[in-house]
């Protein structure tokens, strides 16, 4: 193995680890009832980050950093009740300058890569009317963090997007928080 | 100086000076308390905790309604002040035109304002028809006088209602050992005071028509729309058609004052038990909270709110993440069964995700509405299983969509317009669109019973636009084919089925422990104008 070829498993070995673990989750498939995954906001921040590099790299595109948004809000019951331990859900998002027409190749790059690293398709298309409009929504059954990458609006835009389950973070002081 | 003397010095000028300057108070009330929540209390709302955060903010918080009731106040003097510099300038008008007509008939009138008979002509006397001429002119005489004391009478009214009326405001309202009640004390202080002046029942539209209460709202002047919104917030928070802006500036002094009252009242003031009078003192503080943590964003994901009345049979409360006035995609939420204003808190992180997921995909801005402008049914007294609620309910969604684009047509913007329901709110919307449309170019029907039309052509939109989404376990599918219609999820209905990966009825936007769904960002891209991913149609 060349030191190329090496660092190239390596890197993806890291990234296949990254995918799967999210804060102590088991590999096996998610229990409703199990423990909430502790992480705090800055570290599920840092690792939604990392995934949808690791998506950009994989379709050869440019995420623009000007574009990055996390929006962090409480975990709500079917009532709408909130518990008071500042367990939250992080939907975090950036965008990408990609021509259009590269949409739907960039998607199934991203689309094989995660299905290869264990994550379930849940939505798939490249076109629509015959014109390229491309997305993939991908869900990790144990981690249950849904990824995606779509076009967005009628442009040349992509998004990357990671949404966690509710997390639940450590409880040695507080974090930030933003409506 | 007599009374007569002064009225005829009498200038308008010195009065309405000094409520332009109540007025101004009134406005450096409002500013300020606007760049206190959107740079202090705000900010710090939302990204501070802990002991110290919860005392400054509880400080704040009263700072804000020191400065509600200096704007209530300043508004209401401002008010008796331009009333009666009004009242008693028209008492002048008449006074002086007595006076004027009665030395036009040949009358006397002396320096305190009595009319008086001229001397008798020389030969007037024997002359009979020069004293049937002066008979006429004693009884003109009496009439102008009538004429000249009620003017007198009517401006003596005037200056004692005005002086009975600013004696209601008092500067005890700002005393900072006030804890509750105060905003309460001041709101009733400027409706007695408002009851002096006899203006008890201003016009405001009834609501019906939101054209009529835009082109009402503009015709007033600033200085009216002042004195509306800080003497009748809760009417004016109600009109459709209004711009999001006042709504919302209304509905939030509504919000304080009802906090307020409840604070400072027991359960049995509002007909509810203990239990019902706690919850609701803890959603209106949560969505007082919410609100002010919104305050330091960006105006596209600041909340607003568009109406609220926690003494409604559920619980009332409208609140927009997103200016809808100027968003490009707009969508509004309708709730079903089971739906009330303690569940509104849990609605607004409900309506920001929803915003947050459109906003992925979107070209432009993104509102989203939660709409509980409705009494929803409930599941214990059978309620959810008739259509009266829906019905009724129906034309209220119908006049708030019709007002959204009344207001947001006042900013030059046709926005792309979602309406969503879920549960029994999906029947709401159906029977919305079914009886006159409502102004929407998607609508989306989750765990429908049925939306009151056995096709969704019947709903007054193209058919492709009617998203419906049913998981597979929800059991409301047992409840379609009844009152309800035909069950949308069915292929017979003639909607388009989006991709529903979330279990349950309520699980539509489940974001807990269950993870992240398919069926959330599927809603997001309607939302957006953006095809959502499908289902294969279920036969029937």
């Amino acid at each position: 193995m060349t030191a190329s070829a090496s660092r190239t498993y390596t890197r993806i070995t890291a990234f296949a680890l990254l995918l799967a673990v999210l804060g102590g989750c088991s590999s096996a498939q998610a229990d409703r009832s199990d423990p909430l995954p502790v992480k705090s906001k800055a570290d599920a921040q840092t690792w939604a980050q990392q995934i949808t590099e690791h998506m950009a790299r994989t379709a050869g595109i440019e995420p623009d950093p000007a574009t990055i948004d996390a929006l962090f809000t409480p975990c709500t019951g079917k009532n709408g009740e909130t518990a008071d331990d500042d367990r939250y859900i992080l939907m975090y998002s950036v965008k990408s300058h990609v021509p259009r027409a590269q949409h739907p190749e960039a998607v199934r790059k991203i689309r094989d890569m995660l299905t290869g690293e264990g994550l379930t398709e849940e939505g798939y298309r490249e076109t629509v009317d015959g014109k390229p409009d491309a997305l993939v929504d991908a869900f990790h059954p144990s981690s249950r963090y849904t990824a995606t990458a779509s076009t967005a609006g009628t442009g040349d835009l992509m998004y990357l997007s990671v949404i966690t389950p509710c997390l639940l973070p450590p409880s040695d002081g507080p974090t930030p928080s933003k409506l | 100086m007599t009374i007569y003397q002064l009225l005829v010095k009498f200038d308008p000028h010195g009065l309405h000076d000094a409520a332009k300057a109540w007025t101004a108070l009134g406005h450096a009330a409002e500013s300020a308390g606007q760049r206190h929540r959107g740079q202090v209390n705000g900010p710090l709302a939302g990204n501070w905790e802990g002991d110290d955060a919860k005392a400054a903010i509880s400080y704040m918080v009263k700072t804000e309604q020191q400065l509600n009731i200096a704007k209530m106040e300043a508004s209401t003097a401002a008010l008796v002040l331009n009333t009666v510099a009004d009242r008693m300038y028209q008492a002048r008008t008449n006074l002086v035109n007595a006076v004027n007509r009665a030395v036009d008939a040949g009358l006397n009138v002396s320096a305190d304002g009595v009319v008086s008979l001229p001397p008798e002509g020389e030969g007037e006397h024997n002359d009979p028809d020069a004293q049937r001429a002066r008979q006429q002119l004693g009884r003109d005489m009496k009439a102008f006088q009538g004429r000249i004391d009620a003017a007198l009478k009517d401006a003596q009214t005037a200056s004692d209602q005005g002086n009975t009326a600013l004696g209601r405001l008092s500067s005890g309202a700002l005393d900072p050992a006030k804890v509750n009640g105060a905003l309460a004390g001041a709101k009733n202080a400027a409706a007695t005071a408002m009851q002096d002046l006899g203006l008890v029942d201003p016009y405001v539209p009834d609501g019906k028509d939101p054209e009529q209460s835009a082109a009402w709202w503009k015709g007033l002047t600033s200085e009216q729309q002042d004195a509306y919104l800080a003497l009748h917030p809760d009417r004016i928070g109600k009109l459709d058609g209004l711009p999001a802006t006042v709504r919302d500036e209304a509905n939030r002094l509504v919000l304080d004052e009802k906090l307020d009252a409840y604070r400072s009242g027991k359960p049995g003031d509002f007909g509810i038990d203990e239990g019902e009078y706690n919850a609701r003192i803890r959603a209106m503080e949560e969505i007082r909270r919410k609100l002010v943590a919104s305050d330091g964003n960006p105006e596209k994901h600041q909340m607003f709110l568009l109406g609220i009345d926690p003494d409604a049979h559920n619980g009332r409360a409208i609140v927009s993440t997103g200016n809808p006035d100027k968003a490009q995609h707009t969508a509004i939420f309708v709730p079903g069964t089971g739906t009330v204003l303690t569940g509104v808190p849990g609605q607004m992180d409900h309506i920001r995700r929803l915003q947050k997921a459109a906003e992925l995909g979107a070209d432009g801005d993104v509102a989203v509405v939660s709409w509980l402008g409705y009494e929803t049914p409930n599941w214990l007294n059978g309620s959810v299983a008739q259509t009266d609620r829906g019905d009724a309910g129906a034309p209220l969604l119908r006049n708030f969509t019709k007002g959204l684009r009344v207001a947001e047509g006042d900013n030059g913007v046709c926005s792309h317009l979602t309406l969503m329901g879920h549960s029994y709110g999906t029947y709401v919307v159906g029977a919305a669109a079914r009886d006159g449309g409502v102004n929407a170019d998607d609508i989306i029907a989750l765990g429908s019973p049925g939306m009151g039309v056995d096709r969704a052509s019947e709903l007054n939109i193209d058919p492709k636009h009617v998203w419906v989404g049913t998981a597979k376990d929800d059991f409301i599918q047992t409840f379609t084919g009844t009152v309800f219609g035909e069950g949308p999820q069915y292929g017979i209905f003639g909607a388009q089925h989006i991709k529903v990966d979330t279990t349950g009825h309520g699980g539509y936007w489940n974001m807990g422990p269950g993870g992240a769904s398919e069926t959330l960002l599927n809603q997001g891209r309607i939302i957006a104008g953006r095809p959502p991913t499908l289902a294969p149609t279920v036969p029937h």
